[in-house]
């Protein structure tokens, strides 16, 4: 494995926790926004080390499909829809 | 099977029964999220390459090309840096300094004129498949394409570049080749460094520090889009 992707690979799980601690220690517990923090991270974390994939990236786009059904749910929510 | 792999099968199915079971029996949404976490990043492990199963296959090759054009080298006693082309082939000087790099390049081993003879040799490089910027093309073809070293960083000077290849991870070369190409991955490096930027280059010094190289080349003729 390359350095990058192994750097990838630590960086990103490492995060996770710090997150998910970190939230739950501020009382957040709506899983939108940790899911949010989660693809925004994997997203950063992708766009910084590009770590090389067997075939394409399909993680990625999965994440922020759901992350846009999050975002249309809240905004559906804020207009009373 | 890798440890990577089954580091990444252990992480998917506990990330999914940590989220379903928090979510549905526990109620608890940290550690649903955790699940959700730990399920993408064994999805990521699962995904990234560990080593592609042609690699065994390309070092071989890569050593047999290296050993090839040692032979030659060692055959005719060429002891000077070569010269990079633009078009991706390379010409090392026989017999001494050389001289300007002739503007007609025929096709056969040993090219040029009274005074001043080279070996051409073609590298595997091409240029038409590489980026105009430098660093771009670098990374992309000894990194990110054949895994050769960990990072290339650039540096430029006038008319000089030099390179640094961290962690190399090509095989070594005899002392000939390495005397008058560079180390496997500066040999690589230079011909992209020529053929990216669309002019001739001469390979100045070659030195290894600790796992990494850094190589200098010179500009010796900006002589764009030669045909041979």
């Amino acid at each position: 494995m390359l350095r990058k992707d192994l750097l990838f690979n630590i960086l990103l799980p490492s995060l996770y926790t710090f997150t998910v601690v970190f939230l739950s220690a501020l009382g957040e517990r709506r899983f939108d926004v940790y899911f949010s923090m989660l693809t925004l991270e994997y997203s950063v974390l992708y766009a910084l080390f590009r770590p090389k994939r067997k075939g394409r990236e399909i993680m990625l786009p999965i994440l922020l499909f759901i992350f846009f059904i999050f975002v249309a749910m809240r905004v559906a929510e804020v207009l009373g829809i | 099977m890798r440890r990577g792999d089954i580091l990444g099968i252990f992480l998917v199915f506990w990330g999914l029964s940590l989220s379903i079971y928090s979510y549905e029996v526990l109620g608890d949404i940290p550690l649903t999220a955790l699940g959700a976490g730990a399920f993408v990043t064994g999805i990521s492990l699962l995904s990234t390459v560990s080593k592609s199963p042609y690699r065994e296959a390309f070092d071989l090759l890569l050593k047999a090309y290296a050993d090839n054009i040692s032979r030659v080298l060692e055959e005719f006693g060429a002891s000077s840096r070569a010269v990079y082309l633009s078009n991706g082939s390379i010409l090392v000087p026989l017999g001494g300094s050389p001289r300007k790099v002739p503007s007609k390049i025929q096709n056969s081993l040993i090219v040029g004129e009274r005074g001043g003879y080279y070996l051409f040799i073609q590298s595997p490089i091409s240029s038409e498949d590489l980026s105009p910027d430098i660093e771009t093309s670098l990374h992309s073809v000894l990194v990110d394409s054949l895994g050769l070293c960990d990072s290339v960083m650039v540096s430029r000077n006038d008319e000089k570049i030099i390179l640094k290849i961290k962690n190399s991870r090509a095989s070594q070369v005899s002392a000939r080749f390495s005397q008058v190409l560079g180390p496997l991955a500066a040999h690589f490096a230079c011909s992209i460094v020529a053929a990216s930027s669309r002019a001739n280059y001469s390979l100045e010094d070659v030195r290894e520090e600790k796992g990494d190289i850094i190589a200098s080349l010179v500009m010796i003729d900006a002589e764009k889009g030669s045909s041979f």
